[in-house]
């Protein structure tokens, strides 16, 4: 018998529970190309000022999974080329650049038909892809408000 | 037999009425049931398509997707039962609530010494589903769908007699099987509080049958692969698992809103004879359509809140729990017969 009322105490905490998300769900879902999540800082896509860059080879050592690979241009000089497939969005090389001749961007919503659209060259790491945005979308973040998330629009 | 007379035919418009609106009650609780899951579940289900609506347009586009994709039938499958199997299934969930009327003139048996014959067949055409649940995972000749048919009839032995045995307590308790008597029973009391015994039976059962959620082992995806209908794409699905269950579940919650619920019973408000009175009759379906539309929303709403439970606990809980029930609510219905306070 105990276990009897036990079955049906737990079948109507179930249903009460479900009622209660029903009611009042605590969802903090983001409707992607509606709304987007507003990172302060994103390492995203890497650029290239090739004017200053002095060829040390710095960023190709620092790499953590080899995605720079040194190309060599006209002026028989080596420039480094990302192979985004590989590039794990680290800034390392950027942050060993004794130049400044590597850029960080906040450009992160990258994608390609092909791998083989992803392995860049030094010409293609000048200038930054075209991000596209069919939609137009609402920024917002994530803020707790006494330990229950909540999403929030942000200018 | 002018035009006129076959425009205002009660049949016709039963049947127009059963079509249409079970067709509207099928979608909307289909929709619900996905997005009362997702909302429980912190997700939000259906969206992208038409957001004005909820994602209601995207059922649609499901069903033209289903339909105008193409049948396969597997190589090994016995083709005769694989192809007509979800077409039986279809007929038999949905011709059961054919045989119940709509309301006291809005019905396809227009003799009413046979209504209780109608009564009693709807369940008969009901139980016989679980049959082309059985016929169609025979007939996949794959083995999820075999097992998937095996648990089925291993089901239809835990949920059929408590079923029976609740229809019989409501028989016993209104001394009548004809429909129309019965629901003029329900005008004061609605049957669920006459004897909440055989409801009570009669909702779990009806879960089991139907395959809703903490039953659903027969067609359970993280088991068997959606079971019988595993190999069903199409057409094909959507006269079985897609459509065909929730003709089901809507048969069986109208057969329940009429034993149960009070069917067409609205207090304070009665419905002429048919053709002077169509406003009203109207009325009266749409009452109907309302307690089922109740009983189909609270069955959705269970993929929402339950877990799936072991074949062998279901087992377990048809014969010694929902039998006994069943028992006892037909012990209760002759108790109250006996005393005298029966409807």
């Amino acid at each position: 018998m105990m276990g009897v009322s036990k079955i049906i105490k737990a079948t109507v905490d179930a249903m009460a529970v479900a009622a209660k998300n029903f009611a009042k769900p605590e969802r903090i879902t983001i409707y992607y190309p509606y709304e987007k999540l507003e990172y302060v800082r994103m390492r995203g896509w890497i650029g290239l000022w090739t004017e200053k860059c002095t060829s040390c080879m710095l960023c190709a050592r620092i790499c953590p999974t080899n995605a720079i690979k040194m190309y060599l241009a006209p002026n028989n000089k080596r420039y480094p080329g990302i192979d985004y497939g590989r590039c794990i969005m680290c800034h390392f090389c950027i942050d060993v650049c004794p130049t400044d001749a590597l850029y960080g961007t906040g450009i992160k919503e990258l994608a390609w038909y092909d791998y083989k659209e992803m392995i860049y060259t030094p010409d293609m790491e000048r200038e930054p892809p075209k991000v596209q945005e069919p939609y137009k979308y609402v920024k917002v973040a994530i803020k707790y408000a006494g330990g229950v998330p909540k999403k929030v629009k942000v200018d | 037999m002018d035009w006129w007379s076959i425009a205002l035919s009660p049949r016709l418009w039963f049947f127009l009425l059963m079509f249409a609106l079970s067709g509207g009650v099928l979608l909307t609780v289909v929709w619900f049931e996905r997005k009362a899951a997702a909302r429980v579940q912190m997700r939000v289900g259906p969206y992208h398509v038409s957001p004005w609506s909820g994602g209601y347009l995207q059922l649609l586009a499901d069903a033209f997707k289903f339909i105008i994709s193409e049948p396969i039938v597997p190589r090994g499958a016995h083709r005769v039962l694989f192809v007509w199997g979800p077409p039986l299934f279809v007929t038999l969930a949905f011709g059961a609530s054919l045989l119940l009327p709509l309301t006291p003139e809005l019905r396809l048996i227009k003799d009413p010494t046979l209504l209780p014959y109608g009564l009693v067949f709807s369940l008969v055409v009901l139980l016989l589903v679980s049959i082309s649940v059985v016929i169609i995972g025979w007939s996949a000749n794959n083995k999820f769908a075999y097992i998937g048919a095996a648990r089925e009839a291993l089901l239809v032995a835990a949920y059929e007699l408590p079923l029976i045995l609740s229809f019989l307590a409501m028989a016993v308790l209104y001394g009548t099987l004809n429909p129309l008597e019965i629901v003029n029973k329900q005008s004061l009391l609605v049957g669920a509080l006459w004897n909440p015994l055989a409801f009570l039976v009669f909702i779990i059962a009806t879960a089991m049958a139907t395959a809703r959620f903490p039953f659903e082992i027969a067609d359970y995806e993280g088991d068997v692969a959606t079971g019988p209908y595993s190999d069903y794409g199409g057409i094909f699905l959507v006269l079985s698992f897609a459509g065909g269950t929730y003709y089901a579940t809507f048969s069986y919650s109208f057969l329940a809103s009429l034993l149960f619920l009070g069917g067409w019973a609205l207090p304070g408000f009665s419905a002429g004879p048919w053709p002077q009175d169509i406003i009203g009759n109207l009325i009266l379906a749409i009452w109907v359509y309302v307690k089922v539309a109740a009983l189909m929303f609270f069955f959705a709403f269970l993929r929402a809140a339950m877990p799936v439970l072991r074949l062998d606990h279901t087992l377990a809980l048809g014969w010694r729990g929902l039998l006994l029930l069943g028992m006892a609510g037909v012990v209760w219905s002759v108790v109250l017969r006996l005393v005298g306070v029966a409807p």
